[in-house]
């Protein structure tokens, strides 16, 4: 099995790619679902742009459950002196926030006590980026609007961080009393009021929404329930998991390219044998045979290394995400996207391995009586042909039937063939070159040239 | 055509056989109209310089090399209207080939490459028949060695007791003492006439030793891919041996 070693490392790379992105992207799928309630904030949400619900839709949502009611609008951030400001994302909440989950603080305190009125001022809790940003610490003031507010601790944790859209600017969590002092709200602001809702037991989220839209048909709000928690989240997710799924396609199609180079080789180290087997009996069927089970055997082995490594790959990449992502990863085996690892990997192996393995044979057995084992004829068997294109195209429907955007897919697959082909001419036109330079006066590169386009 | 010596039907039958292979100065004639009957038993040497075309003509004995015209026909098989797979079915059956450089696979006992025309052949008994086999070249106590850790003449004896494993009809023994020193050589030959006479196995030998040749039944000589000579030997199979190089 020796000079397999390249073998065993492109394919392992490659399908350890694929398998550690599909991993990582099902396991923040899964904290998604998980933890939609805290995403979202509640079972269900209303949201009203620019207005606040009036008395019989407030009702309405008082009678349906536990209610909190949380404000947002982009502002500006200054610091007391109006020296230093900064736009900020602008969040007021009530009593009963957050419904679900836990906001954390640091300095560790109850978020109502974080936000409540000492002495002339409300409190707020901020972004860190805000402290740096106005050169602020805890305990200092802010302006926003007419208000002056006290940084009382600075956010670790906000659960329903990714429930709303593009973010311009770093948060600031204040009470709906403090949002009131701002003087922000007038007619025209643009704020949107989100109401969350824990249902009654035994009620469905979907059911609710759809009564919400009978009842108040006039409403014009939008009604999300927690099955939809955090879809530009999902989007994102979506987006980024195809694209890295695509750039690990990549890099075991690119591994694919030195598993067959590897395959090629190590079937020219076996010519001696091959032809030795030749003469003692042995079929091109039973030697094609004898050499496809051992380069699958061996990728069987590769692809198994390589899935335990993509199914590790969520405890890894859980510390490094969650700074960036307002989930909790947690380490669960995916066998979908290790299933989908394993079947590329397979079918690249097979389109990759074909050719080289069809070269068996091409070995001459009878040039062993001549001790100059060579290779007869570059044909390669129709059969073998037809195989591989149904490989390759079983390779690219594939791809492009577990792709999040299918016309991305097919772009990537046309891509990938065209540079295919592109490299096959961009050699056949070096070699043709090659042939056409003649023979230089240097050794050394008359040597190299012929190396490039000789037997 | 040629004229049958053998009334049963000869093993080996070559009928004008040509051979042409192209190269890059124009095609070379390997083999230039070869007419040949080989009958069953016999030990036949192929003498000739280099080039003249032995190695060839055992290639296509041996059903690996296609002839550019004529026919080439063992056993009764015409070789033209078989494919490779048949080909080598008939190797497998019918034809035991021993190398000048000896070609046992590296990576398996002396036992196990004995064995391997058997597994190939699927028999149940591969194993216990290739240590009776190796026991008649004298390597029973050898059988779990590897090739490496065998002598030239050793290795040789290994290659003859697998190319006899199946008791072909026909065997292709291409110098086979070309690597080995004199008296390496003589007990290889020893045993390869040794075993030519217990199968009853027609022998074609290529050799340039002349003693060797001396031995067989009949010598062939070749010359630019013709025979120019083809004569009985006085009385075959004399004892002992010796080597010109």
């Amino acid at each position: 099995m020796h000079g397999l070693g390249v073998f065993l490392g492109c394919l392992v790379l490659g399908v350890t790619a694929i398998a550690a992105i599909g991993s990582v992207a099902a396991s923040v799928t899964t904290a998604i679902k998980e933890d939609a309630r805290d995403l979202l904030g509640g079972d269900a949400e209303v949201r009203l742009a620019y207005r606040s619900a009036n008395s019989s839709e407030r009702e309405f949502l008082t009678q349906s459950g536990s209610l909190a009611e949380v404000a947002t609008m982009r502002a500006m951030a200054r610091t007391e002196d109006g020296t230093r400001r900064s736009l900020i994302e602008l969040k007021a909440v009530d009593a009963a926030y957050p419904l679900y989950g836990e906001v954390e603080l640091s300095p560790p305190q109850r978020l109502d006590t974080a936000l409540s009125r000492r002495g002339q001022a409300y409190g707020a809790a901020v972004d860190p980026a805000i402290l740096a940003r106005l050169g602020l610490a805890v305990g200092d003031r802010i302006k926003i609007g007419e208000a002056i507010l006290q940084i009382r601790a600075t956010i670790v944790r906000e659960p329903d961080a990714a429930t709303g859209g593009l973010i311009f600017g770093p948060r600031v969590l204040i009470s709906a009393e403090g949002l009131g002092e701002t003087g922000l709200i007038r007619p025209g602001a643009l704020v949107n009021h989100h109401y969350r809702l824990r249902l009654s037991p035994g009620v469905d989220p979907a059911a609710w929404a759809n009564s919400a839209r009978a009842a108040f048909p006039e409403a014009g709000w939008q009604i999300r329930s927690f099955s939809e928690a955090s879809p530009s989240l999902q989007r994102l997710l979506d987006r980024v998991g195809q694209f890295l799924s695509l750039v690990g396609l990549t890099a075991l199609l690119v591994g694919g390219v030195g598993v067959g180079n590897a395959v090629g080789n190590y079937i020219a180290g076996k010519t001696v044998t091959i032809a030795t087997l030749k003469c003692l009996g042995a079929s091109n069927r039973l030697l094609f045979a004898t050499y496809l089970i051992e380069v699958l055997a061996l990728a069987i082995a590769s692809i198994a290394v390589a899935l335990v490594l993509g199914a590790l790959a969520p405890v890894v990449a859980a510390p490094l995400l969650r700074g960036a992502l307002p989930l909790a990863i947690r380490f669960a085996i995916h066998p979908a996207p290790l299933a989908l690892a394993a079947t590329f990997g397979l079918l690249t192996t097979l389109i990759f391995s074909l050719w080289p393995l069809a070269g068996v044979g091409r070995i001459s057995a009878g040039a062993l009586f001549r001790d100059t084992v060579d290779r007869t004829g570059r044909r390669i068997p129709p059969a073998i042909l037809a195989t591989t294109a149904v490989l390759v195209a079983g390779l690219a429907g594939l791809a492009v039937a577990t792709a999040h955007d299918q016309k991305v897919a097919l772009w990537f697959v046309g891509g990938a063939l065209a540079a295919f082909g592109l490299f096959r001419m961009a050699g056949a036109v070096l070699l043709w070159v090659a042939r056409r330079l003649g023979r230089p006066r240097r050794p050394a590169l008359r040597l190299a040239l012929a190396t490039l386009h000789r037997p | 055509m040629t004229t049958s010596l053998h009334p049963g039907g000869p093993l080996v039958m070559l009928d004008d056989l040509q051979l042409t292979l192209g190269s890059a100065a124009g095609p070379v004639n390997i083999l230039r109209g070869i007419s040949l009957e080989i009958g069953a038993g016999e030990a036949v040497s192929v003498v000739g310089p280099s080039g003249s075309g032995k190695s060839t003509l055992m290639m296509v004995l041996g059903g690996l090399e296609r002839p550019s015209s004529g026919k080439v026909r063992i056993d009764g098989v015409d070789l033209g209207d078989l494919d490779e797979d048949s080909l080598a079915r008939l190797r497998r059956a019918r034809i035991g080939i021993v190398f000048q450089s000896f070609h046992l696979l590296p990576t398996m006992t002396a036992l196990e490459n004995v064995a391997i025309p058997l597994e190939l052949d699927r028999r149940v008994d591969a194993f216990t028949a290739a240590a009776e086999a190796l026991a008649t070249v004298g390597l029973d106590h050898r059988r779990m060695h590897y090739p490496s850790q065998l002598s030239g003449g050793e290795q040789q004896r290994v290659a003859i007791a697998r190319a006899f494993i199946l008791g072909p009809k026909l065997l292709l023994a291409d110098e086979p003492t070309g690597n080995l020193d004199g008296a390496t050589g003589s007990l290889v030959i020893d045993c390869l006439f040794d075993q030519h006479a217990r199968h009853g196995t027609t022998l074609v030998l290529v050799t340039h030793d002349p003693a060797i040749a001396e031995r067989c039944d009949r010598q062939i000589r070749l010359m630019d891919g013709r025979i120019v000579e083809d004569r009985r030997m006085a009385r075959g199979r004399i004892a002992g041996i010796g080597r010109t190089g």
